[in-house]
């Protein structure tokens, strides 16, 4: 079920109004959670069902048994690290694998030809398996206790808003909300409306009236333009970006209805200043995720300069490969660790931030261009086209700027220049302002929201699935 | 000075505030918003070209789609006729199997292409103005009773193009209606012929006919006329601007092609158009539509005669 679907709108309109009634019911609550969220997955394929169910059980049983006998709690971590990780290789990375084995035979002159599994990818894996994996971690470091009742884990495990794209949420942070009940203040219901409003702005009208031109710039006649293909990364960079966080502001919403208050997921990626800067802000629960789960068990930068760099690298690789399996993803996961240790050896955003007046907004526009490069390989079908495509970028001997505005068209161009002056609006911390924080301002925003929705619904773009779906 | 918490009901309060103003602009813009269509649904409308089985099958791009009746094949008697036109299409091998594939297994079997420009470049090739239409399933649309797809119409995307309409005052200047036979008729109160040509004069850079798109549709119409199939090819009446503009960019030649065309057993039709008029420059108004409709509509006939009054296949024969 899509959020931008009217299915998923009645889904939702049933839910919240059955939601009051028994939110606190101990025990009714979990399961009610728990069926509305295996509907709202079941809907894409019931199929996917088995596979959630199946590993969440592991992890549940696995959970148990570490607390009880503590003596082999390395071997359930195993199993539920095993489940959880086999069920990713295999959904997700299976035919990757058999792809780059038949490639390898080829090289080596004794061609294989395994037939690649075909594989339906189930919807959010890479999500409800991290979120299940850390459960069993946790127990294991002894920093939560496991739940006892299944439908609490499940609730957790399932829970719709947050289910196919995030945020990432930490068992030890949302079980207890579960088990202990939630309440949902005023607070709650004007919040997580104004991030459902925005979330759906970003989605259907930003990310959705970029998609089309970007999948014929990828799918179509290469254009021989620097000038287009800067607009069209540029516009990728805020798809992909509105796309996801629009996702994350409604599933955060929902669940500030819910009484649930999920971690920010993203904070203005693209005012960011510098890539440490840029992985503290952009997808902020998974960057934690491989930062607890990967980077910091593996030493992190407490064994030396090089190490820590070391560590870094695989931390960025292994989230490349998470988010596709592909070796542009992987480029794409080095190519950020690459600025990510530039950034560590010269210190660059601290000195050129020093420049007066300017260095600030510099820092930023340099970290925001090389963030667009990055996400040429994160875009391409191939490494060959994300080459191509860079090259373009960089063939400032042809900028054919009006090929480049013909083709992207004045509509698109305004709706760059929006998606520029709102990240703009934060990177010069205009929202710090008194105007802002005036008890009248509530009212404008009152008046506001309902011309966001108007907006959302006149000028929203052709329907189209979420971006992160597909990890 | 800081926003002081919500209570529970003034939160309450606020939303449904928001919203109540949302939707009371949008029923506004339902109620005042001229709808731009008419006629059957516009996703059953798409759906219904992909239904059935015709005598005749009118094929091409958007200026097929707004340029074609199908009544005067109808009124004729020649047979049942559909138009499968589709904005932006390219005439590649997909759509012609596609077109064919609607034509009756018995019967005259007519296959007419209206041959424009733009059928044979690789944007129309690659375009999903065909192809998105053709995966649809049925089971991708429910039913629902006409009042829905009246204000889905009236809540269609904006543009900045309407905008500007709306700004000129020009707000109720075009509507398209859509017929059963799919054809898509334009009533335009304010047609300007020269609205279409900046956006042709770029269309080919990059964008020119390939030779090999051109040859593929001879193979086909070739390959069509040996199984019996009678295949006529027309240029779509445009204006004079439009036709230089063509012409001088889209490195295609209709005189070339035409004898190719005929070569390969197709025959070319060319009917009166000096009384048709575009509400674009590219496009035939509606009243236009059903003239030149039946224009060719009569000259498919008098070859169909001609042929039947010389053993139905001999001229073929002749022809190879």
């Amino acid at each position: 079920m899509l959020f931008n679907s009217l299915v998923f709108l009645i889904f939702a309109a049933v839910f919240f109004a059955i939601w009051p009634g028994i939110k606190n019911r101990l025990i009714l609550r979990s399961q009610f959670i728990v069926a509305a969220s295996f509907i709202f997955y079941g809907w894409w394929d019931w199929r996917f069902l088995f596979l959630i169910i199946g590993s969440g059980l592991i992890d549940f049983l696995c959970g148990l048994a570490i607390e009880k006998w503590p003596t082999r709690k390395k071997l359930f971590l195993g199993i539920s690290l095993f489940g959880n990780i086999g069920s990713l290789a295999v959904f997700k990375y299976l035919d990757f694998f058999i792809e780059n084995v038949n490639s390898a035979g080829g090289l080596l002159g004794t061609p294989l030809n395994i037939t690649p599994t075909e594989l339906i990818l189930p919807v959010g894996i890479s999500f409800y398996t991290f979120q299940s994996m850390s459960y069993t971690i946790d127990i294991y470091r002894g920093e939560m206790k496991p739940t006892r009742h299944l439908s609490h884990f499940f609730a957790y495990l399932s829970m719709f808003p947050q289910l196919v794209a995030g945020p990432i949420v930490r068992a030890k942070e949302l079980i207890p909300a579960i088990e202990n009940g939630s309440k949902t203040t005023g607070e709650d219901i004007w919040v997580g409306f104004r991030w459902i409003v925005h979330g759906y702005f970003k989605k259907m009208v930003i990310a959705d009236s970029f998609a089309p031109k970007i999948a014929t710039a990828f799918d179509g006649p290469v254009v021989d333009s620097s000038v287009y293909w800067w607009l069209i990364i540029i516009m990728f960079a805020f798809q992909i970006y509105c796309d996801f966080s629009g996702y994350s502001d409604i599933a955060r919403g929902l669940g500030r209805w819910m009484g649930f208050d999920f971690p920010q997921n993203f904070n203005h990626p693209y005012a960011a200043e510098g890539f440490r800067d840029f992985w503290s802000r952009w997808h902020i629960s998974l960057s934690t995720w491989f930062r607890d789960y990967v980077y910091v068990p593996l030493g992190g930068s407490r064994k030396g300069n090089f190490r820590g760099h070391t560590n870094m690298w695989i931390t960025m690789v292994v989230s490349g490969l998470w988010h596709g399996a592909a070796w542009t993803f992987i480029v794409w996961g080095a190519l950020h660790a690459l600025f990510l240790s530039l950034e560590r050896i010269t210190g660059w955003p601290r000195r050129v931030a020093g420049i007066p007046f300017v260095g600030r907004y510099m820092v930023i526009v340099l970290t925001f261009i090389l963030a667009c490069v990055a996400w040429v390989f994160f875009r391409a079908e191939t490494f060959s086209q994300a080459m191509s495509v860079t090259n373009q970028l960089v063939n400032f001997s042809n900028l054919s700027p009006q090929t480049a505005f013909r083709k992207i068209g004045t509509f698109k161009l305004l709706l760059i220049g929006l998606a520029f002056s709102r990240e703009a609006f934060f990177a010069l911390r205009l929202d710090q302002l008194s105007i802002f924080k005036h008890p009248q301002y509530e009212t404008f925003r009152v008046g506001f929201l309902a011309m966001i929705i108007v907006l959302t619904v006149m000028f929203r773009g052709p329907g189209a699935s979420f971006v992160y779906f597909q990890f | 000075m800081t926003n002081p918490t919500p209570k529970f009901n003034t939160a309450l309060i606020r939303c449904a505030i928001s919203i109540a103003i949302a939707v009371l602009v949008l029923v506004l813009i339902v109620l005042f918003r001229p709808s731009s269509q008419a006629g059957v649904p516009e996703s059953r409308f798409w759906l219904n070209k992909f239904h059935n089985q015709y005598d005749v099958v009118l094929a091409g791009d958007s200026r097929v789609l707004f340029g074609l009746s199908s009544q005067p094949f109808d009124d004729l008697k020649i047979g049942s006729a559909l138009n499968f036109g589709f904005k932006g299409a390219g005439l590649n091998a997909e759509f012609v199997d596609a077109a064919t594939a609607r034509l009756k297994t018995s019967g005259p079997r007519v296959l007419v292409f209206g041959i424009t420009p733009n059928t044979f470049t690789p944007n129309a090739h690659a375009s999903s103005g065909f192809t998105k239409y053709s995966k649809l399933a049925e089971s991708e649309f429910l039913e629902m009773p006409n009042w829905y797809y009246g204000i889905q119409s009236r809540l269609r995307p904006a543009s900045l193009v309407e905008i500007l309409r709306i700004a000129r005052g020009r707000t109720d200047s075009h509507v398209e209606t859509f017929h059963q036979d799919g054809w898509v008729s334009v009533a335009s109160k304010h047609p300007d012929e020269t609205y279409a040509l900046p956006f042709y004069r770029v269309q080919f850079k990059e964008n020119k006919v390939k030779q090999e798109f051109m040859d593929s549709l001879v193979a086909m119409v070739e390959e069509c006329c040996s199984d019996g199939i009678h295949v006529f090819g027309f240029k779509p009446p445009i204006t004079d601007a439009m036709n230089e503009i063509e012409s001088a960019v889209s490195g295609f030649e209709y005189d070339s092609y035409i004898v190719e065309f005929e070569n390969a057993g197709g025959v070319w039709l060319s009917p009166d158009v000096t009384d048709c008029i575009t509400y674009d420059g590219s496009h035939l108004d509606g009243k236009s539509a059903l003239v030149f409709s039946q224009r060719i509509a009569e000259l498919v006939q008098k070859t169909l005669v001609g042929r039947a009054g010389a053993g139905e296949h001999r001229i073929i024969d002749q022809r190879r």
